[in-house]
């Protein structure tokens, strides 16, 4: 297995098995964003406003093109406030107008009270392009993975050094 | 070159598959071949030239996020799936698991050896496939089983690899007459298996007389010339 | 190495491959199950009354109220894979420079959950007692999803960003629904007919118009 690294083809190739991986994986995100035309096609639900249909941990994937309609009342779309970093998935309540300037207010199913409080200041009404995409697939629970990596950071750093391992020490 | 000091487990047959991949090109370059980088070298290319677009694309996206730059990431996109996939023809179509391609030095007699083993089943199949300088190319299939070459510790063994190789394809044998010889000498005293221990360790000591192997301990018979690790190992099996 | 690492990824890709398509099974199942939801609404009683967004704000704008029933049967859409079913009234209504209904404001929504996910609800002791015993012993409960309602006040009083909308004409109810699986693909109400699904029976009500606004003791009519 060591012997492999004496040898530089057999060392380019293996760095090779795993730069693919991780590169395949990243291409096969960009190709899905590009496709759903969302800088992020699959989010994790993070919060609980949307209860019972979402769950924390939840995977959603979102759609962001209009082709046969616009993003209308009763859809459930994901959004960024301007000053925000996490997104915020709810559902649209209320939609004012047609096209690029139509406003647009959102509430989650498990809150008594609309989005409004959760605009930025002065902000009223959303329009699509706060929105990252429309929830159009569920898949429950698969993304609590990333919750936990995400609230144990150290699990990441376990998580990659088992994973280069794994690839550098062995050929399949 | 004897006993390699590696130990693998041979219950895993991509590990004695790996491990006599890795002898091969040792062995065939050790004797007159010169190795032919160029199936390895373009699959590199390829899957090299496939990773520096995604780490380009990765660059653009997260130093201008992914609104401004979405047409170009379409582009990337759709650039890293041809090449992947004629990395995947490549490796598949192409190579198809080929672990020595090379040419002898002098008699310009060219020679592509491929290799693969089934699920479970611990047989080397090889596909070799030798052409002559006149472009007459014949293919010669093998199947033959690893516990030919590692001892039940899991070391590997050259000499039997070697004359293995050397017994079954004409051109190395030219190349390396010596295990040729000994393979050829051997062969017809493989059939009777199940015979006592005795005479046969008696039979393998003395065909493997000549090939110097290291030697770790006596077989029980060890009475007749000097024993190579071919009796220790019947003794040991049987 | 070879035993433990090979053999957990092994066990590992397995599950996985064996979940997925599990998955993928159950969620295909939604398009052989046939869907033949039914709805009907009427406009009762609307006010138009003027009122603030909020407590401390100072703009004052004009909220609709419309009262409606509703008698919906959406038992069809309750399946092995119905988590939840999104039920909401809304009301919609042209502007100045179109007939389209550009404005659309949900005035009323339910949930209904299928048995199987009553315990994601966030109800109290009582009202939970209750639903779980309406459709005890059943993980599929069709019977939910019949809906009678007389004369329902609505949940939201409506307004438009002008803040005006007495006597605005051409204004209609609409009934939807959305289906929340436990895997799979989210369905609205179809615009067209689709394989086993069809399209909503009625669900819309008569076009109306918005009263005058109604002379008023300044009570501020909150939103939600």
């Amino acid at each position: 297995m060591l012997s492999a690294l004496q040898n530089p083809r057999h060392a380019a190739t293996q760095l090779l098995n795993f730069g693919l991986i991780l590169s395949t994986a990243f291409m096969m995100w960009k190709g899905l964003s590009v496709i759903a035309d969302s800088p992020s096609p699959i989010v994790v639900v993070l919060s609980g406003s949307m209860e019972p249909a979402f769950l924390r941990g939840d995977l959603l994937f979102l759609w962001n093109r209009n082709i046969f309609e616009e993003t209308k009342v009763g859809e459930i779309v994901v959004y960024n406030v301007k000053g925000r970093d996490i997104p915020i998935v709810h559902r649209v309540v209320r939609k004012f107008g047609v096209g690029e300037e139509a406003k647009l207010l959102t509430k989650g199913d498990a809150n008594v009270a609309d989005d409004t409080e959760l605009f930025a200041r002065g902000q009223d009404y959303l329009q699509r392009e706060d929105i990252i995409g429309s929830v159009v697939g569920f898949i429950p629970f698969v993304g609590y993975v990333t919750i936990l990596l995400s609230e144990h950071p150290w699990l990441k750093t376990v998580m990659l050094g088992i994973m280069g391992l794994v690839v550098v020490l062995q050929r399949e | 070159m004897s006993v390699s000091e590696d130990k693998i487990s041979v219950y895993s047959v991509a590990d004695l598959k790996n491990t006599s991949d890795d002898a091969l090109p040792a062995y065939l370059n050790s004797l007159s071949f010169a190795q032919s980088h160029t199936l390895t070298d373009i699959r590199l290319a390829l899957g090299y030239s496939a990773f520096f677009v995604c780490a380009a694309t990765f660059y653009w996206d997260y130093t201008w996020g992914f609104d401004n730059t979405k047409q170009y990431t379409l582009i990337a996109v759709i650039i890293y799936t041809l090449l992947n996939s004629a990395l995947t023809y490549w490796i598949w179509g192409v190579e198809s698991g080929t672990v020595y391609a090379g040419k002898h030095k002098k008699t310009g007699e060219k020679i592509q050896i491929r290799s693969k083993t089934y699920k479970h089943v611990p047989n080397y199949h090889l596909t070799i496939t030798t052409t002559s300088r006149d472009g007459k190319s014949t293919t010669k299939h093998l199947c033959k089983a690893f516990k030919g070459w590692f001892d039940v510790q899991g070391h590997f063994i050259a000499k039997p690899f070697q004359q293995m190789l050397a017994g079954s394809v004409d051109v190395i044998g030219r190349a390396d007459p010596k295990n040729a010889k000994a393979a050829n000498e051997g062969k017809p005293e493989k059939k009777p298996k199940v015979e006592d221990n005795r005479s046969m360790d008696d039979k393998w000591a003395s065909l493997l007389a000549e090939s110097s192997g290291t030697r770790e301990q006596d077989s029980s018979a060890a009475s007749t010339a000097t024993p190579g690790k071919g009796g220790k190992k019947r003794g040991k099996k049987a | 190495m070879h035993s433990t690492i090979v053999r957990a990824q092994n066990v590992f890709g397995f599950f996985t491959t064996v979940a997925f398509i599990i998955a993928a099974l159950i969620a295909g199942s939604d398009l052989i199950a046939p869907r033949t939801p039914s709805a009907s609404v009427l406009v009762k009683d609307v006010q138009v009354v003027r009122g603030r967004p909020h407590y401390y704000s100072s703009k004052k704008e004009e909220y609709a109220h419309i009262r409606f029933s509703l008698s919906a049967d959406f038992s069809s859409l309750f399946t092995w894979n119905t988590k939840q079913i999104f039920v909401y009234v809304s009301a919609a209504w042209p502007n100045s420079t179109s007939s389209e209904l550009v404005n659309e404001a949900v005035i009323w929504d339910t949930i209904i959950t299928s048995p199987s996910a009553d315990h994601l609800l966030t109800l109290g002791p009582a009202a939970m007692k209750k639903l779980l015993k309406s459709s005890q012993g059943k993980s599929i409960d069709p019977s939910r999803g019949k809906i009678e309602l007389k004369n329902q006040k609505p949940k939201y009083q409506i307004t438009s960003p002008t803040g005006k909308l007495a006597e605005t004409d051409g204004v209609v109810l609409k009934v939807h629904y959305n289906v929340q699986p436990w895997v799979g693909v989210l369905t609205w109400t179809p615009q067209m007919e689709f394989g086993k699904w069809e399209k909503l029976k009625g669900g819309e009500s008569k076009a109306f118009q918005l009263p005058a606004l109604k002379p008023k003791k300044s009570n501020s009519a909150n939103k939600s």
